[in-house]
């Protein structure tokens, strides 16, 4: 068993249409991800990589049984699709489009809250299970079977990251990329506690980056023992010092002290995280957990 | 986007938001006129986006043209922060009886926003609460029911604030919750928010984070950025083409390049830590094309400090051909000087790899050698 999703995780793909969303569906679809439907409005009726498309989620739902989205529609109507999602009591629901207004976000992800959904982002790589299902944009070969979870709130570095655990023979059990921006679904503690009880999962890397205070909140369950699974974390951003700029993620704007690369790096080492310089330092750590 | 406090006062004025008397001025003459319409004495305030610009002695209060001009030129240009000054914002001095706090943040873990109101104001957030955490109180606001003065008035009775007085306070609080919201703001805080002698409500200052991504329906944030100059407009016209550029350090040697933000901020720490000096952040996106990769190389070229370019990239979304014949373009069409270190790896790798052999260019498969060489030559 496995945590949120597995081989037999029925997914829609909102904005199937799209370049984005049919190239991402071959690709899933040659992963092996069961893709049972897609939906854009207006589009109903036609075929995507032999999918079939509906107007909405809830005629879909009339022909297939759906357990989970993946949601590549354009950031002004992104807000629509996850609603529509959240509807359908669909979870986990994975944003991957970029840009999308902070307000906005921050209302489904509260809605989704409410109603017990998970969502993954938005502007995230998505999920994979190795071997099983990639619900993502993720390159699926990079990935092999294995006992370590990645956790990350970038996209390109867990790919890198994941590439130096299988290069040095670690297999992931899990890789969830929750996303950049400020806001999102889940959270690096909430991911943490999930992993916390999945019997897959033997030890876990964190891959954080300026700016937010998960990593801190993180930190603060290992030292109450909530989390005991032996972690390695690192800090994207850590020599930078330039305060008050966006790197890209909104989310790696620093807002006073809290979010520092200092205050995270603090936090991991009074927890006894080993904290890695270089990300090809990560396979040798866990290697000596 | 952090604003300038010229700039998010003029979104606070805009709902109502009292504020004093002034305008912006980048030459001396123009502060004069300024300074003359809205009489002596005035105050004297460089605009950089964060920063304490009263603890670093660079805010003045003048009397008269002589003393204006003095302090004028002292100002402007002057480095603050690692930032230069290049707009000064002179404004009415007001006598004041007392300083106040009040802010709207996001609350990213917990997705809501929040509002922070203390009776002591004028230092930073963090020194109030240390000093005077019975001062401050804090509210929690759903993003559906809105902001309802009813519990602004429950706040500030919480910190001895009550009747007519309250009502003031409750209608700036009203103000700029309305500024907080229609204006898809991150963080508005007016620190201090002034009461004059003649009982008056002022913000003082304004300090105003917007959400880039709301610039598609918010016209002001276009506005501010066309109108703003200096390393700011380069890092405009790179946002425009969809590239992130931010320079972290002027004198920087090695232009950076990379395809994602995590892993473009990876890899200049990686540089740092080998010892080298990277320059700059630049991030090409998820899915950039050839014409993508061409004007992040262009962007860099804006650069003078440079000695080489490292390009870091893991194809994902991205293809690695596609980024292959964005370097090749460069190279033929900006008659570039110095040499490009090339790391590319995933998606169509292969692809990649051979367009940039035909053009004499070896490309790294591990980030670790790309930046070993990027550093050592």
């Amino acid at each position: 068993m496995t945590i949120l999703v597995n081989r037999d995780t029925r997914v829609v793909v909102q904005g199937i249409t799209g370049r984005e969303g049919s190239f991402h569906t071959k690709l899933m679809l040659e992963y092996g991800t069961k893709i049972v439907a897609g939906v854009t409005p207006g589009k109903g009726g036609i075929e995507v990589h032999g999918i079939p498309v509906y107007d909405s989620i809830k005629s879909a739902m009339k022909e297939h049984e759906i357990d989970a989205s993946i949601v590549f529609v354009p950031a002004k109507f992104a807000p629509s699709a996850v609603y529509e999602a959240i509807d359908a009591g669909l979870s986990p629901i994975v944003v991957i489009t970029e840009g999308i207004p902070i307000w906005e976000t921050m209302r489904f992800v509260r809605k989704a809250r409410q109603r017990n959904l998970v969502i993954i982002g938005p502007n995230c790589p998505g999920i994979i299970v190795p071997g099983e299902t990639k619900i993502g944009i993720m390159p699926g070969h990079i990935f092999i079977k294995g006992d370590v979870a990645i956790i990350s709130r970038s996209g390109t570095l867990t790919y890198e990251v994941a590439q130096l655990c299988t290069l040095a023979g670690l297999g992931q059990s899990i890789v969830i990329g929750l996303g950049g921006d400020p806001i999102r679904g889940l959270t690096i503690p909430e991911a943490l506690r999930m992993l916390e009880n999945d019997p897959e999962t033997k030890k876990i890397v964190i891959i954080g980056e300026i700016g937010g205070t998960e990593e801190e909140e993180a930190a603060e369950l290992v030292k109450k023992n909530e989390i005991t699974k032996p972690i390695v974390a690192y800090i994207a951003g850590a020599t930078i010092k330039r305060k008050g700029v966006s790197f890209g993620h909104a989310g790696a704007i620093i807002l006073g002290e809290k979010g520092k690369p200092e205050s995270k790096i603090k936090a991991f080492k009074e927890a006894g995280i080993p904290i890695a310089k270089f990300p090809h330092e990560i396979p040798e750590i866990l290697k000596s957990l | 986007m952090f604003l300038y406090e010229y700039e998010g006062k003029a979104l606070f004025q805009s709902m109502g938001i009292p504020i004093p008397a002034g305008k912006i001025a980048d030459n001396i003459e123009d502060a004069l006129k300024v300074a003359e319409e809205i009489g002596y004495p005035v105050v004297l305030k460089p605009q950089i986006t964060g920063g304490r610009r009263g603890r670093a002695g660079a805010i003045r209060f003048i009397d008269n043209p002589k003393e204006l001009e003095k302090n004028f030129k002292e100002l402007i240009n002057l480095s603050l922060y690692g930032k230069k000054v290049e707009k000064i914002l002179i404004e009415k001095k007001v006598s004041i009886k007392h300083e106040y706090y009040i802010s709207f943040l996001l609350d990213f873990s917990m997705a809501r926003p929040i509002m922070i109101f203390s009776s002591e104001g004028g230092i930073e957030i963090e020194e109030i609460a240390a000093k005077y955490p019975q001062k401050m109180v804090t509210l929690h606001i759903d993003p559906e029911e809105g902001l309802q003065p009813y519990m602004v008035y429950e706040a500030l009775n919480n910190v001895g604030i009550i009747g007519k007085k309250a009502t003031k306070f409750v209608s700036i609080a009203m103000r700029l919750w309305n500024a907080f919201s229609k204006y898809d703001l991150i963080l508005a805080e007016i620190n201090p928010l002034a009461e004059t002698t003649d009982g008056e409500l002022l913000a003082l200052d304004a300090r105003v984070i917007a959400d880039d991504n709301a610039e598609f329906r918010q016209e002001y944030i276009r506005e501010f950025k066309a109108r703003r100059g200096g390393i700011e407009s380069i890092e405009y016209k790179a946002r425009e083409k969809g590239i992130s550029f931010v320079i972290v350090d002027e004198k920087g040697e090695i232009g950076v390049i990379g395809n994602g933000a995590g892993l473009t901020m990876a890899t200049v720490d990686v540089l740092k830590l080998l010892g080298g000096k990277p320059a700059n952040f630049l991030d090409i996106g998820g899915g950039a094309r050839a014409d993508r990769v061409l004007a992040a190389i262009q962007t860099l070229l804006t650069v003078k400090t440079l000695k080489k370019i490292f390009i870091n990239i893991f194809g994902g979304i991205t293809r690695c051909d596609e980024v292959a014949r964005g370097i090749v373009e460069a190279i033929e069409k900006l008659n570039l000087r110095i040499p490009l270190i090339v790391r590319l790896t995933g998606t169509l790798e292969e692809e990649g790899r051979k367009i940039l052999e035909s053009a004499g260019i070896k490309a790294y498969t591990k980030m670790l050698e790309g930046a070993k060489k990027a550093v050592e030559g």
